[in-house]
């Protein structure tokens, strides 16, 4: 967690998901604070979108950060991929969901909460 | 009364056999029936993802993301047994390591949101032709491989 699905409606270029990868990465862990490891990204191609949109983003993440921090994090992928990819802001959507870090393990372990003393401690281990 | 429950995985193409996916189900509900109750069946759905389509850390990677739906509200203790457990046999039963599962046991109701989520980005008009394609894949699966899967890309 998180785990990112990019859609696309017709073959995404092989060349250019590790790019794609690396930003939604990049981007994530430098506003949550997310160790890098925990970062998953799928690419599905072929999907009968929305005619009017290149791509389509819809992110898991944990729940229990601000609002403020979930819009931003919304907003940056969107403006940041948008440019990597040349796609104006009305042929692409971002979207993000949120599901509470006591229903997901990874790594063998229940995620701690954002911004709790226990997230400090898993974040050192990780990092 | 049988009460069925959803699991989705989603997991990179021809990394897990037929055999042991077969396994895999038949093993996680009778966890699950030990843990929530004998009442309920696990109906497993299999994402597959081909090579080259999933990352982790921004590098490609193999991890399966596993959801599994539990009754709304159920106590975390239990809940957090239950996914031991489930992460334990995973782990037996594919030779993966630790950290090649992500496992999530989400209240149903909320797995039916994601899953609702999922398929709004699908045009409206489309929808129901593109569920029925699903459906008839899904059906060939279950004939051919003995299980329910599709691949991620349509």
């Amino acid at each position: 967690m998180p785990l990112y699905i990019f859609s696309t409606p017709t073959d995404f270029p092989a060349e250019l998901r590790a790019g794609v990868a690396e930003a939604i990465t990049s981007i994530h862990c430098q506003l949550t604070g997310a160790p890098i490891t925990f970062v998953n990204v799928v690419f599905n191609q072929g999907i009968a979108l929305d005619t009017a949109w290149k791509f389509h983003v819809l992110g898991n993440i944990r729940k229990g950060r601000n609002q403020a921090l979930q819009l931003e994090l919304q907003q940056t992928l969107d403006r940041r991929l948008g440019a990597l990819l040349d796609v104006k802001q009305s042929a692409r959507k971002v979207e993000l969901t949120e599901i509470p870090a006591s229903w997901v393990m990874e790594g063998g372990v229940i995620l701690p909460e954002p911004g709790s003393i226990e997230e400090r401690l898993w974040n050192s281990s990780e990092t | 009364m049988t009460t069925y429950a959803r699991m989705a995985v989603l997991t990179p193409q021809r990394h897990i056999s037929d055999t042991i996916r077969c396994q895999l189900r038949e093993a996680i509900e009778h966890l699950y029936q030990h843990h929530l109750g004998a009442h309920f069946r696990l109906r497993a759905l299999w994402l597959e993802v081909p090579a080259g389509q999933l990352y982790t850390a921004g590098q490609e990677s193999a991890i399966s993301a596993v959801s599994i739906g539990v009754e709304d509200q159920l106590e975390n203790d239990i809940r957090h047994r239950f996914m031991q457990e489930v992460s334990s046999l995973w782990i037996e039963h594919t030779g993966c390591n630790v950290h090649q599962l992500m496992l999530t046991a989400p209240d149903m109701s909320e797995q039916r949101r994601a899953l609702a989520l999922s398929q709004n980005r699908i045009r409206p008009n489309r929808r129901a032709l593109e569920k029925l394609k699903q459906l008839s894949r899904l059906l060939w699966s279950r004939l051919t491989r003995g299980h329910f899967s599709l691949v991620v890309n349509s």
